[in-house]
């Protein structure tokens, strides 16, 4: 009978424990925020604030989760849709594929083809690349990662890859970082290290698509709002479960424990990376921008006097508005300029216009310093044909239309596009052949089969090149008699044999 | 006085660059006019060069091997330069002809 007692009460606590989470979805039992329409202007600024910048937070669950409530708020802007059928790009021995855009859940990883190499040199722009199609997980590259089966590769700003081998979730992303480690070991530049989730979700968002990289996009490109509605905020606040505990998951709790916290006027500032400077933005701009994210630290103007005295009249910083930021200067941080009094045109933005790892506010207190564009400016110089007083500026004419037409595919117009589309593909830089090889033994041998390789021809790649450019001087020489001779008919030398002694004279 | 003739001057001077400016912005119309009328044409055109197939990754790697020992770039612009030089010797051929015909 004290069995029977005791089995009865264990399967009321049971029945009590499990009773307690109806559906065993979730453990979370609050913060509940409260709807956007019972929300202070303040309240309802700060769950902006916390969907807009959602990139300064730290943590994958918080990250996760407050990107959940960003997009779903639509603070992640209207992005393309369908990540189109990509362009092919030659890069490296391989061709890869750029994507119409990232920025809309779920990323990219809907696109998992093509090849990456490692010794890609192209244009230092920031470019979703996929980096291996399906089955290649024996891929080899010369330098880099030695084997990726799957992912995706961000070509840096700085040189190097963003990449992901393979591909599990932002937490895995990687991106370079020249002269430190590559997955916890020491390897040859471009080295690459680990990148933060949100890190990576930033950088996804750099590079909106272009029209031209898309075949089948929705939209050319997507672009973050400065505000939301109070609609959109519920909907992201709905999207983590602000007002449902139960139905939360970790990233869900992560995020609104912070909003909760927001809301009661708890601790508001979170260290956030310096943004960069829109380009017709004044400092007085900028640091409202710093302001609303919590930054009450001390701010210090200085006039940008290297550059009134360096830069280019036709520079970028010349045409930059009066009281523009020119550089920012964070702490103990080196100083990020705007424009770069050593650049080929002196004053012209820098290259990258922004770094990979700007500087951290990491505290609400910390100094700031900008250098500004001063009323005194130089920049623009004065216009010396007009004359201040009596401007008669007049109009030039504009061929950009005409300039401007896109001939597309059409037959038989588009004759230069399509060739150069057929004949892109054969255009790629050269890289070494890496292959191995197998060779059966004879079975009297009473062996099986032996393996070689990888064998790896990059070490002649200093022949290889010395080759090629005698080849390229020969070829352009050919070239030029070619269409010298051939095709514009000029053969002023005669007859070559005329020149040949025959003995007739003594 | 001389305050005033100068501004009357300068008057003139701007109503002259305002017609100047008139005139260029019709130019500029004209031009792009033409321009929105090319591009109807080109739109118009319902025949379209082929897509271009995809290579397979294979033949990608392939090509840069070949491109490794052998400059093929070279050659893809060597090609551009002679089919480019050729047309604009017939440009120049054409006018040559014309001048020596109407000089006879």
């Amino acid at each position: 009978m004290r069995r029977v007692g005791l089995g009865l009460a264990l399967a009321i606590a049971l029945v009590g424990v499990v009773g307690a989470f109806p559906g065993s979805a979730s453990a979370y039992t609050g913060p509940v925020l409260p709807p956007v329409s019972e929300m202070s202007t303040v309240q309802k600024t700060a769950v902006q604030t916390r969907f807009l910048h959602w990139d300064a937070l730290a943590g994958d669950d918080l990250t996760t989760g407050m990107f959940r409530g960003a997009e779903a708020a639509g603070a992640e802007g209207a992005g393309v849709g369908v990540l189109g059928t990509a362009v092919g790009i030659p890069m490296g021995s391989y061709l890869v594929y750029k994507l119409a855009s990232p920025i809309t859940s779920p990323f990219i990883y809907r696109k998992i083809t093509g090849h990456d190499s490692g010794t890609y040199s192209g244009p230092d722009t920031y470019q979703w690349r996929s980096v291996c199609a399906s089955g290649c997980a024996t891929t080899s590259l010369s330098s880099g990662p030695t084997t990726i089966t799957s992912g995706f590769v961000l070509r840096g700003a700085s040189g190097g890859y963003f990449y992901s081998p393979p591909f599990t979730g932002f937490a895995g992303v990687m991106h370079n970082a020249p002269g430190t480690e590559y997955n916890g070991s020491t390897c040859s530049s471009p080295c690459i290290k680990g990148r933060t989730t949100a890190e990576m979700r930033r950088q996804v968002t750099v590079q909106p698509a272009q029209a031209s990289d898309c075949v089948s996009c929705a939209q050319a490109g997507g672009s973050q709002p400065s505000s939301l509605n109070d609609t959109q905020l519920q909907t992201g606040l709905d999207a983590i479960n602000g007002a449902n505990p139960g139905a939360r998951d970790a990233p869900d709790q992560a995020a609104v424990t912070v909003i909760a916290d927001d809301l009661a006027g708890g601790s508001s500032f979170v260290p956030f990376a310096l943004p960069q400077p829109e380009a017709t933005e004044t400092y007085s701009q900028y640091v409202q921008r710093l302001r609303a994210r919590g930054w009450l630290g001390t701010l210090t103007v200085e006039s940008a006097s290297a550059l009134e005295a360096g830069a280019d009249p036709a520079s970028d910083y010349a045409s930059a508005p009066v009281h523009a930021p020119a550089g920012v200067l964070v702490g103990s941080f080196p100083i990020v300029w705007q424009f770069d009094v050593s650049a080929p045109t002196p004053g012209d933005r820098p290259d990258p216009e922004w770094p990979d790892n700007p500087p951290r506010i990491n505290g609400p207190n910390t100094p700031v310093t900008i250098k500004e564009k001063p009323p005194t400016t130089v920049f623009p110089p004065p216009d010396p044909g007009g004359g201040d007083d009596c401007p008669c500026d007049v109009a030039s004419i504009d061929f950009g239309p005409l300039a401007g037409i896109d001939t597309g595919d059409s037959f038989p117009f588009g004759v230069f596009g399509f060739f150069s589309d057929v004949l892109g593909p054969f255009n790629v830089s050269g890289d070494a052949p890496v292959f191995d090889f197998t060779l059966d033994c004879p079975a009297l041998a009473g062996c099986d089969t032996y393996e070689f390789g990888p064998v790896d021809l990059d070490v002649m790649d200093g022949y290889m090149t010395v080759v090629r450019g005698l080849l390229t001087v020969l070829l352009w020489i050919g070239a030029v008699w070619l269409v010298a001779v051939k095709l514009l008919g000029f053969k002023a030398g005669g007859d070559l044999t005329d020149g040949v002694d025959d003995g007739s004279v003594a | 006085v001389l305050d005033v003739l100068g501004q009357i001057l300068c008057w003139i001077k701007q109503i002259g660059a305002m017609v100047l400016s008139a005139l260029v912005d019709g130019v500029n119309l004209v031009i792009a006019g033409l321009a929105a009328f090319v591009q109807f044409l080109i739109d118009a055109d319902p025949i379209s060069f082929p897509s271009v197939p995809t290579w397979p990754s294979a033949m990608s790697t392939a090509y840069g091997w070949i491109a490794w020992v052998f400059p093929v770039g070279v050659v893809i612009d060597i090609l551009a330069f002679v089919v480019v030089a050729w047309l604009a010797w017939q440009l120049v051929a054409l006018g040559l002809r014309w001048a020596k015909l109407t000089s006879e």
